[in-house]
This record gives C-alpha cells, sequence and structure tokens, in this order.
C-alpha cells in the first residue's frame, strides 16, 4: 500500500504536470480542427449560389410588386444590399425568405419614393412578364397588380414563390395571422374580379 | 435576367461588393476556374478539382461575396490561351498572395520566379524562401500552390531530376514541361 505521500491521482496532480507541453499542443490542435469543423458547417455559400437559386424568384416577386418597368431598380436594389450584408449574417437557414424580405422592403421604399398610393392598375400587357411560370394565367396577374400593396405581396408570396404563411408573415413584417388575412382578402377581391 | 444580373455584377464591382469574381477558362486539359479579387488572381482550379468545393472554400476563407463575373477574368483567360498555344512566355498578371503565409508564400514566389522552360529542384525552392533543409516543406508548398500554371509549380523537380508530384496529375505536369521544351528523363 502506498503512503499518502506518494499517491497521486489524477485531482491531485499539480497544475503544472495536468498540461505538459505535448498536451497543450494536441489540445491546441484539437481546438483548432473543431473550430475548422464548426468554420465548415457555418460558412455562407459562395452568393453565386443565392443568385442561382433565387434571382428568379426575387424578380418574380418585385414585378408583382412594382410592375416590369421598376423591377429591375428593385432588382438591383435588394441584390446590391444583400452583398452588403451577406458577410456578417448570422444566420443563413433562410436564405430565400431573408431576400425576399429585402425585396418586400425595396419594393415599399419605391412606391414611397414614388408617393403612389393607391398603386395605379398596371396595364395588361405590360403585367405579363409577372408570371413566374409562363403558363399563369395573365388576366389572373394583371388583378393582383391592382391588389393593395400588402394584399398583391402576400399572393405573389404565396403562388408566384409558393412561400408558407410563416414565411410570408416574415417577409411582410407581420404576424403570420395577419399574413394569412392579407391572403384570404387578396384571393376574396381576385375571385370577385374574375367573376 | 441574364442583363439584370450582369448589370448587378458590374454594379457590385463599383461599389466594392465583388470580393472574388469568377469564370471558367477552357484549357487543354479541361476547364479551368479562375478566381480573382481585386487585388488580382487569387485562384486556378485545375480541371481535376470539383469547382463548386473550391468556390465553397474561397467563401470560407477569403468572402463569401463571390460571383460569376467573366468579363473580370478577360486578361487572364486570354492569357493562358495565348500560354496555351505557346505564345506567351511569361505571365502579366496581378496576383494576390493571400491564401499563402510564411514560408510558403516565399517559396511561391520562388517558383514564380523561375523561366519559361526552365526547372528547379525542390532543394533549391527551399533555399530561395530561406530555409535550405526545409525541402519537404518545399514540396508542400508546390502541392498547396493556389494559382498553378501561372505561378509555375510544374517547374520544379526532384533533385534527381524525378517528376515529383502535380496538383493536376503527372501526365499534365509532363504534357506542360514537354510543350516547355523540357527534356523529362
Amino acid at each position: 500500500m502506498p503512503s499518502p505521500g506518494s499517491f497521486r491521482g489524477p485531482v491531485l496532480r499539480p497544475p503544472r504536470q495536468l498540461l505538459r507541453t505535448g498536451d497543450v499542443t494536441s489540445v491546441v490542435s484539437r481546438l483548432v480542427t473543431a473550430a475548422r469543423l464548426i468554420h465548415q458547417v457555418t460558412a455562407l455559400p459562395p452568393f453565386q449560389a443565392l443568385l442561382d437559386e433565387h434571382a428568379a424568384d426575387v424578380m418574380a416577386v418585385l414585378r408583382g410588386a412594382v410592375g416590369r418597368t421598376d423591377a429591375e431598380d428593385c432588382f438591383q436594389e435588394t441584390f446590391l444590399a444583400a452583398l452588403r450584408a451577406y458577410p456578417k449574417l448570422s444566420d443563413d437557414g433562410n436564405l430565400r425568405g431573408w431576400l425576399l424580405t429585402i425585396a418586400h422592403r425595396k419594393a415599399i421604399d419605391h412606391h414611397r419614393a414614388k408617393g403612389r398610393r393607391p398603386l395605379p392598375i398596371a396595364e395588361p400587357d405590360e403585367m405579363a412578364g409577372v408570371t413566374a411560370e409562363p403558363e399563369l394565367d395573365e388576366g389572373v396577374w394583371a388583378l393582383v397588380g391592382a391588389l393593395p400593396p400588402k394584399q398583391r405581396a402576400a399572393v405573389t408570396l404565396r403562388y408566384a414563390c409558393d412561400l408558407p404563411h410563416a414565411e410570408i408573415a416574415a417577409a411582410l413584417g407581420c404576424s403570420p395571422d395577419a399574413a394569412r388575412r392579407s391572403l384570404h382578402e387578396g384571393i376574396k377581391r381576385l375571385r370577385k374580379g374574375l367573376a | 435576367m441574364k442583363a439584370s444580373l450582369e448589370r448587378l455584377t458590374e454594379r457590385a464591382a463599383t461599389e466594392g461588393l465583388l470580393d472574388i469574381a469568377y469564370t471558367t477558362a477552357d484549357s487543354p486539359f479541361g476547364p479551368l476556374l479562375l478566381a480573382a479579387t481585386p487585388t488580382g488572381l487569387v485562384k486556378v482550379g485545375l480541371p481535376n478539382y470539383d469547382p463548386e468545393e473550391t468556390l465553397e472554400d474561397l467563401a470560407a476563407r477569403v468572402s463569401p461575396r463571390v460571383m460569376e463575373a467573366p468579363g473580370r477574368l478577360d486578361d487572364a483567360r486570354r492569357q493562358l490561351d495565348l500560354y496555351f498555344e505557346g505564345r506567351l512566355h511569361e505571365f502579366d498578371l496581378p496576383l494576390d498572395w493571400q491564401l499563402s503565409r510564411g514560408f510558403r508564400r516565399r517559396a511561391l514566389r520562388a517558383i514564380d520566379r523561375i523561366p519559361y522552360g526552365r526547372t528547379r529542384n525542390y532543394t533549391e525552392i527551399a533555399r530561395s524562401a530561406g530555409n535550405e533543409r526545409a525541402v519537404r516543406a518545399a514540396g508542400t508548398a508546390c502541392g498547396s500552390n493556389p494559382i498553378p500554371i501561372v505561378v509555375p509549380c510544374h517547374r520544379v523537380l526532384r533533385s534527381g531530376g524525378g517528376l515529383g508530384g502535380y496538383g493536376g496529375g503527372l501526365p499534365m505536369k509532363e504534357a506542360l514541361l514537354r510543350m516547355e521544351g523540357v527534356g523529362i528523363h
């Protein structure tokens, strides 16, 4: 049986011995590896991937929101704002929703700048480009263009971009219930217009 | 949509928001990925590497503001074309060395000074980089060269004259050296 003085349990080891040089090196290298792994997992994708996947949807939303002619300016403003903010973006869980939120804000800015309230109804032939897919009925989108801004945004986000209610709410900056109401009101108005 | 995206790339560059512009360029060995920062050419991706992975790596290491912008790489593409035709012997392109540091960067700068059609061995590169005994590290520096072809790591051979290694595969190294008129034993 060892005498009490010779006993060296792990807890009683003096601090100097806890981390020898070799230990420090291995701890540091493990931390570096861990940091790299975390970095890889959370690293933002190249911005080009956002353009490839979402630029067409952003353009469709903007055409629905401000009309074909002004959509181009809003499109540029949307993506320049996105580029400015992108490197510091901490949550990349929903990049599409993030882009559409910016697009929505740019559309609102655009309306404010033009002082248009309510919006003039876009000419049907001018609205032909609103459709995200060519098979969509142009007449319907002309009516969508005539809806009040919030309803128009809700309808476009839902049917041109296939966003769920929660994402529409995020894009519009309102509650999911309010988004649902805007969508519902918009649809009701469109039904009336088509009847 | 194409015109809108081109306009966006130009405006992003003007406003300092395009950190990495990239494009692909044809070569006799397959497509090359070319990427440049505002400082200069930062990456040449050889045909046997996945361009997607390379771009993700650049996004993580340099900046996620990565956009396809062929116009920003016209000069690099033109010079590479001429090089592959044997009509250009010295690249005149601004380079961005930020992906290499310390000894590796010094070794790559030494490699950058090897003239067309000439070779050095790993020991000579180690010496030029300031540590003659770091032969293995000089080999690693060659292997990690982010700007191959333009920074001609294919001109570095083993001390005995053996081919050594090459990120693009030994057949490519051999073909580049033959094209430059270097006899391979």
